[in-house]
């Protein structure tokens, strides 16, 4: 046991679990699964505990508790609350209102429908009250948004006639060389973003892949928006300058045809496929991510 | 394309459409939800963070689900500061508003000769910005709008989330709970000075006229007076982001009734003075932010994603196509053809022939 009765009893306290009739013993199960999740295999000291337990969002986590368990008075007042949030959320994510049958589908797991053991599996049982109910639930709701719309682009046809990328194809046969120039670009390109630091990167994909706002992205990143600027202005320096140098060590190109390189980007630079480019450099870093787990 | 700046251009062009391409599909490393809403409320630090940010870099499905949760972010957060502004201040400040009925109702006063009959209401809107301005509102008035107030609202805020702390939407919540309470200490000094009036009127019609180097000596004209009791409403009314939280916010005609309100998705019109309300049909289902009612036949609402609605008759609202998709701010109407309409993000789009052409000034 890594939280002992007293402590237990003032978050109790705190959470009011008593309004949504969740037993001591409930929430302070919870509450060992939160420790137990956040810290893991770590070391912690008592004191370590109780500061991340204080810091938790007890009051959403008894509601989520309740919730779990079936409560009606706390699915009542789940719903008065959270449900225009998550109808917000969703409306956010997708104007058109298309979101919102995923922000509906939540409910049946939120609630449990599934059983296994003879224990409904609510979603809730993944909730530790770390961040607050609504932002968790704008993280659910945002994760499977993102993974419909990838998997509606798997299925998206082929590009038209008229598309750019049959435009740029029909490009590329005509002007043979400028095809090698976005090539020797998107390859140098390739290597220099892989050379890159990880929060470089992020902050790259943030801003450029992600569209947020600078103000965002140095949020995200836990730096002033004036750090943000002046990083992305460096490492877009430092991937020109690297880009460049590699053209003229490696492919051996004039200045004049460096220029033309570039030039072949500014126009149209094709269809890339950057993902497949850094598989290689992902599938690395993400084995050195499990490894450390 | 010999300059650095051009290929640094091509670059970025390269980047952005790069950078968007999806990478395969979730792993076993990707984030859950948890740990991207941590994430999101600026609750991840030391090993967690670098952990968290080494695999997001590489995840295209991580870095657009944590994107996903700052956009939807922003509609909360500007619902929470919205909420936590229109209570808190409110607490803190609440001695001040009878100081500042009584000081504006004083020097209101003074300073403004009293006329046999009843002022119209027209010109009574008119007058109160003037005697503000004109009279100085001493202290309380002054307390209300002083730095650390505004600070302080600020800071609500930008409280409301992390991720927002610095965004547009913050200060406009700021300004606007300002301008609510200077719209409050209006108010106050609008009934103090109506009961002023009914008390003094004996005393108003023995005394010499008030001199006229005063401030209503400088009032304009009734047609003027009018016109900037028209552009006095329309201020009060025109920065209304974020009214879609529980308390709605009431926004006058000039003339006389009806007045009108925003509720959330529902926009609503009340013809006995704000008695009873009732449900105006619009026929369009959006969260509405702000509206303006130059006359009391005409009204334009906006809302987010680019919603602007506008009726001529005071009844039936019509569907203005608007640019952009885009969340707005604030509207301010001069009448059936033209208005400026804001941007959350600072954009002013500006029409004068009933929302077919709109101009947009950055």
């Amino acid at each position: 046991m890594l939280t002992d009765a007293t402590l237990v009893a003032r978050l109790y306290a705190q959470a009011h679990a008593e309004r949504w009739r969740v037993s001591s013993e409930r929430f302070g199960e919870a509450l060992e699964a939160s420790v137990q999740r956040a810290f893991a295999s770590r070391d912690k000291s008592r004191r370590e505990v109780e500061r991340y337990l204080s810091a938790l969002h007890l009051e959403d986590l008894a509601l989520a508790c309740a919730c779990a368990s079936g409560d009606p008075d706390a699915w009542d007042h789940f719903m008065v609350v959270h449900r225009p949030i998550l109808y917000r959320a969703a409306d956010a994510l997708e104007p058109g209102g298309g979101a919102r049958d995923l922000a509906d589908s939540l409910y049946g797991e939120l609630f449990g429908l599934r059983e296994q053991g003879g224990e409904r599996q609510s979603l809730f049982r993944y909730f530790h009250g770390r961040s607050s109910l609504r932002t968790w639930l704008r993280a659910i709701l945002s994760q499977r948004h993102v993974d419909r719309v990838r998997s509606g682009r798997r299925l998206e046809g082929l590009p038209d006639e008229q598309s750019s990328e049959a435009l740029s194809a029909v490009q590329q046969t005509i002007e043979p060389e400028r095809d090698r120039y976005v090539k020797m670009v998107q390859d140098a390109l390739t290597r220099a973003l892989a050379d890159l630091a990880a929060r470089d990167r992020l902050r790259l994909a943030c801003y450029y892949a992600q569209d947020l706002t600078l103000a965002q992205t140095a949020r995200l990143l836990g730096e002033h928006e004036a750090t943000s600027s002046r990083q992305l202005n460096r490492t877009r320096r430092a991937l020109r300058e690297n880009v460049e140098q590699q053209l003229r060590v490696e492919q051996r190109l004039t200045e004049a045809e460096i220029s033309q390189c570039f030039a072949s980007v500014a126009d149209d630079p094709g269809p890339l496929n950057l993902g497949s480019m850094l598989s290689g450099e992902s599938e690395r870093k993400e084995s050195v991510l499990d490894r450390s787990r | 394309m010999n300059a650095p700046t051009d290929r640094d251009q091509a670059l970025e062009r390269l980047l952005r459409q790069s950078l968007k391409t999806p990478r395969a599909r979730a792993t076993a490393s990707c984030l859950d939800p948890e740990t991207l809403a941590v994430w999101a409320e600026g609750g991840l630090s030391g090993d967690e963070l670098e952990a968290a940010q080494s695999h997001v870099a590489e995840c295209a499905r991580c870095q657009a689900s944590l994107a996903a949760i700052v956009h939807t972010a922003s509609i909360e957060s500007v619902t929470a500061a919205a909420a936590r502004s229109e209570s808190r201040p409110r607490r803190l400040f609440a001695w001040l508003v009878p100081l500042t009925a009584a000081a504006a109702a004083i020097a209101i006063w003074v300073a403004v000769p009293r006329g046999p009959g009843i002022q119209p209401q027209v010109a009574e809107l008119q007058s109160q910005p003037a005697q503000l301005k004109g009279t100085e509102v001493p202290a309380p008035a002054a307390g209300l709008q002083s730095p650390s107030a505004k600070k302080e609202d600020q800071s609500l805020a930008a409280k409301a989330d992390p991720l927002q702390r610095d965004q547009p939407q913050a200060s406009a919540l700021a300004k606007d709970t300002e301008r609510r309470e200077l719209d409050a200490l209006k108010q106050q000094s609008q009934s103090a000075d109506a009961a002023g009036d009914r008390a003094d009127k004996p005393r108003a019609a023995a005394e010499p006229p008030a001199p006229a180097a005063g401030p209503v000596a400088a009032a304009p004209p009734p047609q003027a007076a009018a016109a900037e009791a028209r552009q006095a409403f329309q201020e009060t009314s025109a920065n209304a982001a974020a009214q879609k939280t529980a308390a709605s916010a009431t926004f006058r005609s000039v003339e006389v009734a009806p007045r009108w309100r925003i509720a959330g998705t529902t926009v609503e019109r009340s013809i006995d003075g704000g008695s009873t309300w009732s449900v105006v049909a619009t026929g369009v289902d959006a969260d509405w932010t702000a509206l303006s009612s130059p006359s009391p036949a005409v009204c334009w609402v906006v809302g987010r994603r680019g919603f602007v609605l506008r009726t001529a008759d005071g009844q039936n609202f019509s569907r203005i196509a608007f640019p952009e998709i885009t969340d707005l701010s604030a509207v301010q109407a001069a009448d059936a053809q033209s208005a400026t309409v804001t941007a959350i993000d600072g954009r002013v789009f500006i029409t004068t022939d009933g929302g077919v052409k709109w101009q947009m000034t950055p």
